[in-house]
């Protein structure tokens, strides 16, 4: 592997009273796919949203393409080129497919200020293109995402990520709620972005939905990382032993 | 294939089935009383229904970013108040009429600031503000009628009240075009539009994306109120009164024309033509009533029968077109 995208050393955030972060250190590389597991108030949950801007580390450094970065909101985020989807929380359900991929980053033909007129002609192109590309059966961008199954919502997602070439996704259970057949689509997904350079980050509390994907594995305990492991190193037995034992 | 297509299409426009409901309604009334859709009539609807439509548009895109404003009822009363009396205290009559606007967009950003800030339904915050504003009109006039400043008003009412001589159109009419267009481009054509659609339609993923949610509702209550106050000034340099009691039940009025005309009071779906559509409708079928000669207090037997037809047809209409994929 060459070299990191993001590189965190020392983190910590508190809770109040309660330390949510202790101390902790990640490398990942580009083009990685990495599977953060652990239970229920582990810290993993606590350290993608440092990431993604939702909170903000108490102390500690974060390197995005080796300089030091500061994330303060969202936005912050998304211009390094990380984006995080949380689980059912990725799309607009009443709007199409085209109006989904686009929001927030619409391609305008006319702007005053940040004010502008949508590029409707681009959109409804542009959005075909990139759901082609994830080879989701639909013939149009306009189709509302309520019509769509979860797997089919899973791809609008990724065909995003792939369409801004996203450096980093970040994915909260990616193939939750899915069916095996849908499962193992968003699998064969994720191993295209893989094959474009985009760096996954998994979290997960269910090692069986991640581990196929993931080259590395990282198991956090109480706010601490306590295992930090390559797949071909490792085994789901080991994995769910240190995280029921911990 | 084509006609299973254009019905996917219409069905999934609930403001279609406003307009046929709105063309049946102006046709009765025509057939029962054909002065209905005579010069003098048709003079009065096109001067009553843009005041209601600029309320209705703007509490439609309110409500497809999530949120209500209960306000506007007292925002119409407020601003000509505010607007005439500033004029009688010796105030030049166009900068009262800015004052009177600068002020709706002031209450526009503390609906918005306390419904952000503290984090509670809008429902709450405007229906507070709905009783503070209200009572505010009624306090500046002292519980009296103000005398109405002809003198002063002849501009602003050459500008947007008067008739225009052998059209059924006031000035009004004008501005209300321009503002619908103007809203239409920056609902449907724009990149604010679909900010505020995907915030109503999911706050999460719109925030995710890097949307500035809170600014898209601050935009959007803001723009809500100073249609309110506008349609209010209008109506005040038209009967050239300001009464500090006009416009009670306006808000309802406003949510029951938003959504006939299609929008969810779940936020992500309206539009600025099903609004309007939606007003007009109202305001025949209240007219209508009146020119048939019946009873006026059906009126809003009528408004609630329409308005749990439309939910309930919208409703199924759009469950049929999601399920037609192509």
């Amino acid at each position: 592997m060459s070299e990191s995208i993001i590189k965190c050393e020392g983190l910590n955030k508190w809770y109040g009273n309660i330390q949510a972060l202790k101390d902790v250190s990640i490398d990942i590389k580009k083009g990685e796919a990495v599977g953060l597991v652990g239970d229920n108030g582990a810290g993993k949950s606590t350290f993608i949203k440092i990431l993604s801007g939702v909170h903000q580390a108490d102390s500690g450094n974060i390197y995005f393409d080796g300089n030091l970065v500061k994330i303060n909101d969202a936005k912050d985020s998304m211009k390094l080129g990380i984006e995080t989807i949380y689980q059912d929380s990725a799309l607009a359900p009443t709007l199409s497919i085209a109006r989904n991929l686009f929001v927030g980053r619409e391609p305008l033909t006319f702007k005053f200020g940040s004010l502008g007129l949508l590029d409707r002609e681009k959109m409804a192109k542009e959005s075909l293109e990139a759901i082609k590309r994830v080879e989701l059966d639909l013939r149009s961008g306009d189709e509302l995402v309520e019509n769509l199954s979860g797997g089919e919502r899973q791809g609008v997602v990724i065909a995003r990520a792939l369409y801004f070439r996203t450096k980093v996704l970040i994915m909260d259970e990616p193939t939750n709620h899915l069916s095996v057949k849908e499962t193992e689509k968003v699998l064969r997904w994720i191993e295209k972005l893989k094959a474009e350079g985009t760096t996954c980050i998994f979290i997960t509390h269910n090692l069986h939905h991640v581990y196929p994907v993931s080259d590395r594995l990282i198991v956090f305990a109480r706010g601490e990382k306590i295992a930090d492991v390559q797949k071909k190193d490792t085994s789901i037995e080991d994995l769910t032993r240190m995280i029921v034992h911990d | 294939m084509k006609i299973r297509k254009s019905f996917k299409y219409i069905a999934s426009r609930p403001e279609f089935a406003a307009l046929t409901i709105f063309i049946i309604i102006a046709i009765t009334f025509y057939v029962i009383n054909e002065n209905f859709l005579n010069f003098r009539n048709l003079r009065v609807l096109f001067t009553i229904s843009p005041e209601i439509a600029l309320i209705a548009m703007g509490a439609t895109i309110l409500m497809v970013s999530g949120e209500f404003d209960l306000s506007v009822g007292s925002v119409f009363a407020l601003s000509g108040v505010v607007m005439v009396v500033l004029t009688n205290e010796g105030v030049n009559a166009h900068l009262a009429f800015t004052i009177a606007l600068l002020m709706c967009l002031a209450i526009g950003f503390i609906n918005a600031t306390i419904t952000i800030r503290f984090g509670i339904p809008s429902f709450i915050a405007t229906l507070g503000t709905m009783f503070m504003v209200r009572s505010i009109a009624i306090v500046i006039v002292k519980a009296d009628f103000p005398t109405f400043p002809m003198e002063e008003m002849y501009w602003l009412r050459a500008i947007f009240a008067n008739p225009i001589p052998g059209t059924i159109f006031r000035m009004s009419f004008i501005w209300f075009v321009l503002i619908t267009l103007l809203l239409i481009f920056y609902l449907h054509r724009s990149n604010y539009g679909n900010w505020s659609y995907s915030t109503g339609a999911n706050q999460a993923a719109a925030k995710a994306m890097g949307v500035n949610t809170n600014n898209v509702k601050i935009r959007n209550f803001v723009l809500c109120s100073f249609l309110a106050g506008l349609a209010g000034i209008f109506m005040v340099l038209r009967t050239r009164a300001a009464f500090p009691s006009v416009g009670v039940g306006y808000e309802l009025q406003a949510i029951a024309a938003s959504v006939i005309g299609g929008a969810s009071l779940f936020g992500g779906i309206g539009t600025v033509f099903g609004a309007l559509v939606g007003a007009f409708l109202l305001k025949f079928l209240d007219n209508g009533l009146v020119m048939a000669r019946l009873d006026v207090n059906w009126f809003r037997f009528a408004v609630g029968t329409l308005l749990i037809f439309a939910v309930v047809s919208n409703t199924n209409l759009r469950k049929i077109a999601n399920k037609m994929r192509e």
